[in-house]
Formats: structure tokens, C-alpha cells, sequence
């Protein structure tokens, strides 16, 4: 399996992580029923904190992409690969629209527009 | 070749299985009724069981794990000498403790009076299984040349992006054999079920391993529960390539020392190997080698350039 990672978005770490998991199970790289990397093998790896990559798979499950369960880790849920990509997609919409200053409630308005 | 493989998985363990009947046949009017078939640590026999049902148990176990290598071993054929190595490796440690017990059981009026079968006993049954062992391994056509590393693959990643890769290797024969040698080892406890539990744990530890390599460096992870873990740090790192492993060329399985490398052997095929400054080279067992090295060296490239 493997993650890529993207130091330059200047994002703490744990987002970059997070980031590249859902990245990787939108592309196909990671199937559901997979396991991710343990939390202390990729910590080590990376050289950072294991609570760092327990956020980041914290919010991953949060999102409903992972399941955490004790002993057995980090499995990538059913149906998560469509959930993966617009998760992400979400995500560059929010940081697009704050960086333009466009208000919540005009992002839905326009996601109405399109949706119905 | 198909002489040799009917040779290693059936005729011979056919063998075994007559060698474990054996003694029994020939001695079963000497044999107390129940006989003794527990010792303690110091080879004071403690606990019995009509012979009947020690025959039957010994005939489960092996028989349990010779149908489940003999299966696997149809499904991955270029694992035939692994398969064939721990096949004889636990058929010989059975034949050998079978014929100890009943020796130690053979004209005695009670089984408490069984003769000693202590911790000697057991390291002579274990050397047995162990030169069986080999001598499957090789019989099955196993041991050739250690092949030369291939160099470092390179892998396409776009610059600025951080690389973690991910692969692990998990041998099903050894998962059997520990599990095998576990449940001997309760149904015969005393000093033989410690040694057996102790080996059979071992065999599990060492039947799986994972490697997570990225920018902060290489983490190796054995077992299934990950307690045996350990890191190398990229700066130690200085670059890796592939190498197609043999088991008998580093001297079996399990973590394996050589002058200049050590090495952690799962089972037979494609491992990493992994360059150290100052160190001996780490080789690890692993599938998908070819994109992990290719993923260290990556992650050394971007440190350096």
C-alpha cells in the first residue's frame, strides 16, 4: 500500500495523513476491508508522534471511512472509495471558499442549485 | 519433480505416521494402562492417559497439519521446500517423542513408576525435527545460490511528495506448525509442553512480518499482535533493492545473522534488502519488494537532493 504524502500544503501533519488515506482509497490504492498501517508502525515511519497519526485516523472514521477497532486496527469500511472522493472534493471547497471570503450559506445555496 | 514432491509430502510423512504407530505396536502388551504421558521439568512423570488415546491424539495432530501443508503446498507449489521443511520438522519431533514415551512407559507396573523424560529428552527431539527438517528442505529441492540483489528500482513520485509505503509477508506453515506444536504441548504438558509452547510461539512470532517504510525511516514489525517491533532511522538508511530470499541460504528462518547482513527470513521469495552506513545490511521478507525499495529509496533521494 502505498500513501502519498504532501508536505506542501503546509497542513499539520495529521491532515496531510488523513488527507492521503482518503486520496488513496478514492484512487483504489487501499481497497474496503483492508488494513490501514498500524498507528505505531506509521508513526515511526514518518517520524512523528503516534497520537499524530491517531488523529488523523480519528477524523478518517469520523467521516465513516475507517473503523477503529481495538486489536484489529484500522479497516477501510464498504462503500467508502465514492465517500473518499467527495469527502475530498468537500474538503478543496471549503478552502476555496474561505480563502475567497464566499459565506456558508451561499456555498449551499449554490450545492442546492446543483443537487436539485 | 512430481516424484520428488509425492516423495516429500506423501510417502515420507506416511513414514512418519508408521513411526509413530511403531513403538506402540511393538510394545503395547508392556504398556501400563493408563501410561504416563505428562512429565514435569525435572522428568518426573505427572499426569497419564490410556495409550489408546495418546496414539489417537499424536495421529490428529499430525495428521492435521500434514492434510493442511499438504493443501497449501497444491496452492503454492514454488513453497514446496518450506512446506515439505516443516512437515518432517514436526513429524520427526513426534516420532522421537512417541518413542521416548513409551520407552520410558515399557515394563513399568503403574505409570507413576514411567522412566524420566526431562528437558535432554526434549532438545534430542527437537535436533531430530530440526535435521528433518533440513533434510526435507533439501530433498524438496530447495537449496541453490544466494542470487545477487537486484539494484534499487526506482519509483515514479512527484517531487515534494512524501512516500509511505506499507507490504507484509505471512507464512501459513509456520502459523500451522505453532499452532500444532501449542496444542501437542497442552494435550502433553510438563517439561515437553513448555519447550513445545515456547517453539510453537516462536514459529507464530516469526510467521508473520510488516514493513512501513517513509520519511522518518523503516519500521519492521513482527507477529501478529505487533509486541516485537524495532525502526531503522532514515539517517542510517542509505539506500535499498530487492533480493529473492531463500530461506537456507541465510540458514533457515526466523532472524538470521551473516557476516554484513541480517536478516529476517518469513518464508522463501522477495525480500528487501536494505543498506546501513555502519551497519550490517537488514534483508527482510516481505511481498510487493520491489515498490518498498524502490519507496526507501525514494525518501533517501528526497533527503539528500
Amino acid at each position: 500500500m502505498l500513501l502519498q504524502l504532501d508536505p506542501s500544503t503546509g497542513l499539520p501533519v495529521y491532515r496531510q495523513i488523513a488527507s492521503a488515506v482518503r486520496r488513496a482509497i478514492s484512487d483504489g490504492e487501499v481497497s474496503p476491508g483492508e488494513r490501514l498501517p498500524g498507528a505505531r508502525d506509521l508513526a515511526g515511519a514518518l517520524g512523528v508522534n503516534m497520537h499524530t497519526v491517531l488523529r488523523a485516523y480519528g477524523d478518517l472514521r469520523d467521516e465513516g471511512l475507517i473503523e477503529l477497532r481495538r486489536g484489529r486496527g484500522a479497516v477501510v469500511r464498504p462503500g467508502s472509495v465514492s465517500l473518499a472522493g467527495v469527502r475530498h472534493v468537500v474538503i478543496e471547497l471549503a478552502e476555496t471558499a474561505s480563502r475567497h471570503g464566499i459565506e456558508f450559506t451561499e456555498i449551499v445555496a449554490m450545492l442546492e442549485e446543483e443537487m436539485t | 519433480m512430481k516424484a520428488r514432491r509425492s516423495l516429500a509430502l506423501g510417502v515420507v510423512p506416511a513414514l512418519l505416521v508408521v513411526a509413530t504407530i511403531l513403538p506402540m505396536a511393538l510394545f503395547w502388551g508392556d504398556l501400563p494402562n493408563p501410561m504416563a504421558t505428562h512429565w514435569d521439568l525435572s522428568g518426573t512423570p505427572n499426569g497419564s492417559m490410556p495409550p489408546a488415546l495418546l496414539l489417537v491424539v499424536m495421529m490428529a495432530i499430525f495428521c492435521g497439519i500434514w492434510a493442511a501443508v499438504a493443501r497449501a503446498a497444491l496452492r503454492m507449489p514454488a513453497e514446496g521446500p518450506s512446506f515439505t521443511a516443516v512437515l518432517w520438522f514436526v513429524g520427526a519431533l513426534l516420532v522421537v517423542v512417541q518413542w521416548m514415551g513409551v520407552l520410558a512407559n515399557r515394563d513399568v507396573a503403574a505409570w507413576q513408576n514411567a522412566g524420566e523424560v526431562g528437558l535432554l529428552q526434549v532438545a534430542i527431539a527437537i535436533a531430530a525435527g530440526m535435521a528433518a527438517g533440513v533434510l526435507g528442505w533439501l530433498m524438496a529441492g530447495g537449496s541453490s545460490p544466494r542470487p545477487a540483489p537486484a539494484p534499487g528500482p526506482a519509483l515514479d513520485v512527484q517531487p515534494g511528495l512524501e512516500v509511505v509505503w506499507t507490504g507484509q509477508r505471512t507464512s501459513w506453515p509456520l502459523v500451522v506448525a505453532g499452532f500444532g506444536l501449542i496444542v501437542a504441548g497442552i494435550v502433553m504438558w510438563g517439561a515437553i509442553a513448555l519447550v513445545l509452547g515456547i517453539v510453537g510461539l516462536l514459529l507464530i512470532v516469526f510467521s508473520k512480518v510488516t514493513v512501513t517504510t517513509g520519511p522518518g525511516g523503516v519500521v519492521v514489525t513482527l507477529g501478529w499482535l505487533g509486541f516485537v517491533s524495532w525502526r531503522v532511522p532514515s539517517t542510517e538508511i542509505t539506500g535499498a533493492s530487492t533480493e529473492e530470499v531463500r530461506p537456507l541460504s541465510y540458514g533457515g528462518w526466523g532472524y538470521r545473522a551473516r557476516p554484513g547482513v541480517r536478516a529476517i527470513v518469513v518464508s522463501g521469495g522477495e525480500g528487501i534488502r536494505i543498506d546501513r552506513s555502519g551497519k550490517p545490511a537488514l534483508v527482510i521478507t516481505v511481498d510487493g519488494a520491489d515498490i518498498g525499495a524502490g519507496a526507501i529509496n525514494a525518501a533517501a533521494g528526497a533527503r539528500s537532493g
